[in-house]
């Protein structure tokens, strides 16, 4: 079974050219830390509610990256919200995607090209090497959203990220994703780790809004 | 976590007490999750007893109304404290589950 950043990856991905579709790693990381989050949810390793994130049970998941953020947040002293490890836990968004890539390499769902530009500047990109799994996911999302159906909570979560980061153009086409946005509203807000995530989100875009004001050149 | 289930007219009735969380709603889901297999139409969960909702608890409702669904059945939410009727309204819960304000509006609305 696929983490939920090595899906959220799976979807960032182009799969030819193996470069993330147009994504900031300033925001990227956002996602991956949400995905983490959601991950520890889904395992009910964690508890949110609109203020804070508990530890619910604290005996590791046997995947590496979710043990490490589940022992920082049990290690905690002070009890913090969701809004405060999306934050901290992105810190570390380089590392969670590297590790979801490698993972995805072992699957032999991605695999590895290193490529050299102007000679000088490594390059390393994933093109698709099995499809299997991302087709499976847009054909589940694309499915759920032209649907009245209630989404399951995995499904929840794959929204609320793909909402958040913009992707849905990409997974269904800018006419229909435009068609879907009220769907799309709808099972987003289902997931609270994941309106925290947006709100992270928001407030980052807002700093560089007001910095761009400030400084425009 | 207690959760009492009783049967009026053609709705299965069920009112956990305490708190819905991480640590609670795996035996709550199970409880009602047992019902519709066994082929129950009409559910209501009356929350008067219900002092905190977390997400954890949420997503147990969220598979419970995706089953009865599927099962061709009916689901309603009753007796909501504001606490927990705050969160059933920021995430977007009140727009899955039809939501009444007593056991008897609940009963009538799946009537």
């Amino acid at each position: 079974m696929l983490t939920f950043a090595e899906e959220i990856l799976l979807l960032f991905l182009d799969d030819e050219t193996g470069k993330f579709e147009n994504m900031y790693y300033e925001e990227f990381k956002y996602a991956l830390a949400g995905a983490v989050l959601m991950d520890l949810a889904l395992r009910s390793k964690i508890d949110t509610d609109l203020e804070k994130l508990t530890i619910a049970d604290p005996t590791p998941t046997g995947e590496e990256i979710l043990d490490k953020f589940l022992r920082n947040i049990s290690e905690s002293e002070v009890r913090k919200n969701t809004f405060y490890w999306v934050s901290e836990i992105a810190k570390s968004g380089a590392e969670i995607r590297d590790k979801a890539l490698d993972s995805l390499v072992k699957r032999g769902i991605l695999r590895v090209e290193e490529k050299k530009i102007l000679w000088v500047i490594d390059v390393r990109r994933y093109p698709t090497v099995d499809d299997t799994q991302e087709k499976e996911v847009r054909r589940r999302l694309t499915e759920l959203l032209n649907s009245d159906d209630i989404p399951n909570p995995h499904d929840v979560v794959l929204v609320s990220l793909a909402d958040t980061f913009e992707l849905f153009p990409h997974i269904v086409g800018k006419y229909e994703a435009k068609k879907l946005a009220p769907r799309i509203e709808q099972i987003s807000k289902l997931d609270l780790i994941g309106q925290s995530v947006s709100q992270v989100l928001k407030r980052l875009r807002e700093i560089k809004a007001d910095a761009y004001v400030l400084h425009p050149y | 976590m207690n959760i009492e289930q009783t049967k009026i007219g053609e709705t299965r009735v069920f009112t956990p007490e305490g708190n819905l969380d991480a640590q609670t709603e795996k035996a709550f889901r199970d409880s009602v999750l047992e019902n519709i297999d066994s082929g129950e139409k009409s559910i209501l969960l009356d929350f008067s007893k219900i002092s905190y909702a977390s997400s954890a608890g949420l997503r147990a409702i969220l598979i419970i109304a995706k089953k009865q669904k599927e099962s061709g059945g009916k689901l309603a939410v009753c007796g909501l404290h504001d606490s927990v009727a705050e969160i059933f309204s920021v995430s977007g819960f009140d727009t899955i589950v039809d939501i009444y304000s007593d056991l008897s509006a609940g009963l009538e609305g799946l009537g």
